[in-house]
């Protein structure tokens, strides 16, 4: 019997996974015991799974055993135990959505994504829980899943942030190397900042979004979570790319390899009005951090947020977009399966919303994204809090808790309005001893950049590597 | 389960209102026309609210909740009186309730977004291909 892998192998880079792995020091197939066994005893404590996929799981991790021991490694991820949010269909597997309507649905197909991850060697171990239809229905509480709510494990008590609630769990408890996420407006960071990990939110069109749950058709992406701007990097390295069954998909590939210096510091602006009523340990999180980053990049303060109505034009795009995604759920009534109680009621609101609403909202993307990209030509990307507050607790409605806190400027919906790609890095602790995140917004296509800023970052710092308790 | 009828007659109508709880509102939407007439206009929303937490995740943020102790305005009843005409057995009076609170939130969205003056050509941001 092999003595088993040290359960701290989960936590590490994926670059000395990868060594390791190609140098034959653990094997794939150990590798994902660890963490089919993770995800079997910690997963619950969690609620970050809906379906753990042993047998699968061991078939590719004995196939890529197989591989490596041959010679034939498809790279870095080649062997690599990970999850995806349970959004992104699997052939053969239950897909569900979160949602109790859709608990038994299977597709005959994979997403891009998984094929992608496929053929890079990595092996899918577990569907993730997530919010019950990504968010589009207007839940107000974390009990907004068919399996319950996603909690942090940084404390239990506490949400684990949504829509990729167990993404952003199963990552930071260790039960994975990495996750596929999905956001239309913060599912990726979110999660990400409540859970102290690593999210990329990709430039929209970067990433497939084949066999990936639609919810709002302009704003859908897929990006990676995991413990690093690295791991990040070269997931989406993985998963980028044209797809021809996805017709916004773009053609730039994001090539992560050897890294190029750059000849100037990078110029990093921060938003007026950014850490005004955010929790005080949030801003001086962000403030620490900003002098981590000051070392290394161009700091410049107050910068002007472009006045637009950018909650408004997110939600009613989403409320409209989203409505005739699930218009049949709705009108047939299913939609009142749904776990939490605002969401059995959002779709009928969303129904209502006028076309000229939608037309309109969708017009003002088009200045909104010339005044995104005016400011970026003085700044190489705008930094923030990720989030206002620490994470919510897992048992109270979202507007009761945490009262005059606000994130300012609506930096979240504007980089998804505009289909800008953000950074999430862990930069300290706040409430409870629950993470604290910072967030980088780019321009289009500027991913490498950010992810070099966030390289710089986690190079000073070590809060991307801390374990929670009982992990 | 659509109705083909638009219209809802009055007693159904305030059997609707009676449902919500309403009775304040009454009065105000005997006829619609009044009703309409009445309502004061609620105020735009801000881009982020000052005083709540953002909104979670996904969800997009929205605007800010309506103030509880505000009625709802004659249109949010409007509206939530074609959905319970669309699908009549859909939602109990609570939900009705929350319903009516929730269309009051996009109607601000729409506000807001109505505000904005564009030129004639400006066109949304998609573009249609043959």
């Amino acid at each position: 019997m092999p003595e088993p892998l040290d359960s701290g192998l989960l936590f590490r880079p994926l670059r000395e996974l990868a060594l390791r792995l190609r140098r034959r020091e653990i094997s794939p197939v150990a590798l994902a015991e660890l963490s089919l066994h993770r995800l079997e005893t910690l997963g619950p404590q969690y609620n970050a799974t809906v379906r753990v996929l042993r047998d699968p799981a061991l078939i590719a991790a004995r196939e890529a055993e197989r591989e490596i021991a041959s010679g034939h490694s498809r790279g870095l991820l080649h062997g690599i135990p990970y999850g995806v949010k349970d959004l992104i269909a699997t052939r053969g597997i239950p897909t569900t959505w979160g949602a109790a309507p859709y608990k038994d649905q299977v597709f005959d197909y994979d997403a891009t994504v998984i094929q992608r991850l496929r053929d890079a060697g990595a092996v899918l171990v577990a569907k993730l829980s997530m919010v019950e239809l990504a968010g589009g229905m207007g839940y107000d509480h974390a009990d907004a899943a068919f399996n319950g709510p996603g909690l942090t494990p940084w404390n239990t008590k506490f949400w684990s942030g949504g829509s990729s609630s167990g993404p952003g769990s199963a990552v930071a408890a260790g039960l994975v190397s990495f996750a596929i996420g999905s956001e239309t407006s913060g599912s990726i960071l979110t999660p990400s900042a409540f859970c102290g990990v690593t999210g990329l939110r990709p430039t929209y069109g970067r990433v497939s979004r084949h066999g990936a749950m639609a919810l709002a058709w302009t704003l859908d992406k897929l990006g990676p979570m995991a413990r690093s701007a690295d791991d990040c990097a070269l997931v989406l390295a993985a998963i980028s790319g044209a797809d021809p069954l996805d017709e916004s998909s773009a053609r730039q590939r994001f090539d992560h390899g050897e890294r190029v210096a750059s000849p100037k510091r990078a110029r990093i602006g921060v938003p007026k009005g950014c850490v005004e009523n955010v929790q005080p340990a949030v801003r001086e999180q962000f403030e620490a951090s900003l002098k981590v980053l000051a070392q290394h990049c161009e700091i410049t303060r107050d910068v002007e947020w472009p006045d637009f109505p950018w909650g408004a034009t997110v939600g009613t795009i989403v409320a409209a977009e989203g409505a005739t995604a699930f218009r049949e759920l709705i009108e047939s009534g299913r939609v009142s399966e749904l776990r939490c109680p605002a969401d059995r009621i959002g779709g009928y609101s969303r129904l209502m919303t006028p076309a000229v609403d939608y037309l309109q909202a969708m017009r003002v993307r088009r200045p909104m994204k010339r005044a995104m990209a005016a400011l970026f030509e003085h700044f190489d990307c705008l930094a923030t809090p990720t989030r206002a507050t620490v994470a919510y607790p897992a048992d109270q409605n979202f507007g009761d808790v945490y009262p005059g806190i606000s994130a300012g400027p609506a930096v979240i919906p504007a980089g998804n309005l505009c289909g800008l790609p953000a950074l999430a890095l862990p930069n300290g602790y706040g409430e409870n001893a629950l993470p604290t995140s910072i967030a980088l917004l780019g321009p289009a296509w500027s991913e490498r950049a950010l992810v070099e800023i966030g390289k710089t970052f986690q190079s000073a710092t070590d809060w991307h590597m801390r374990r929670p308790p009982g992990t | 389960m659509q109705h083909d009828s638009t219209e809802l007659p009055s007693h159904d109508r305030r059997r609707f209102l009676m449902l919500m709880g309403l009775a304040c509102a009454t009065t105000a939407l005997a006829h619609p026309a009044v009703g309409f007439a009445e309502q004061t206009p609620a105020p735009p929303p801000a881009a982020t609210p000052a005083t709540t937490p953002a909104a979670p995740a996904t969800t997009p943020v929205a605007p800010a909740p309506p103030d509880a102790a505000k009625p709802p305005s004659a249109e949010a009843v409007a509206l939530a009186q074609l959905v319970q005409l669309r699908y009549p057995n859909a939602l109990n009076a609570e939900q009705l309730k929350s319903l009516t609170e929730d269309l009051d939130s996009r109607l601000e969205s729409g506000r807001a977004l109505r505000k904005l003056s564009f030129a004639n050509g400006d066109e949304p941001d998609m573009t249609f291909h043959a």
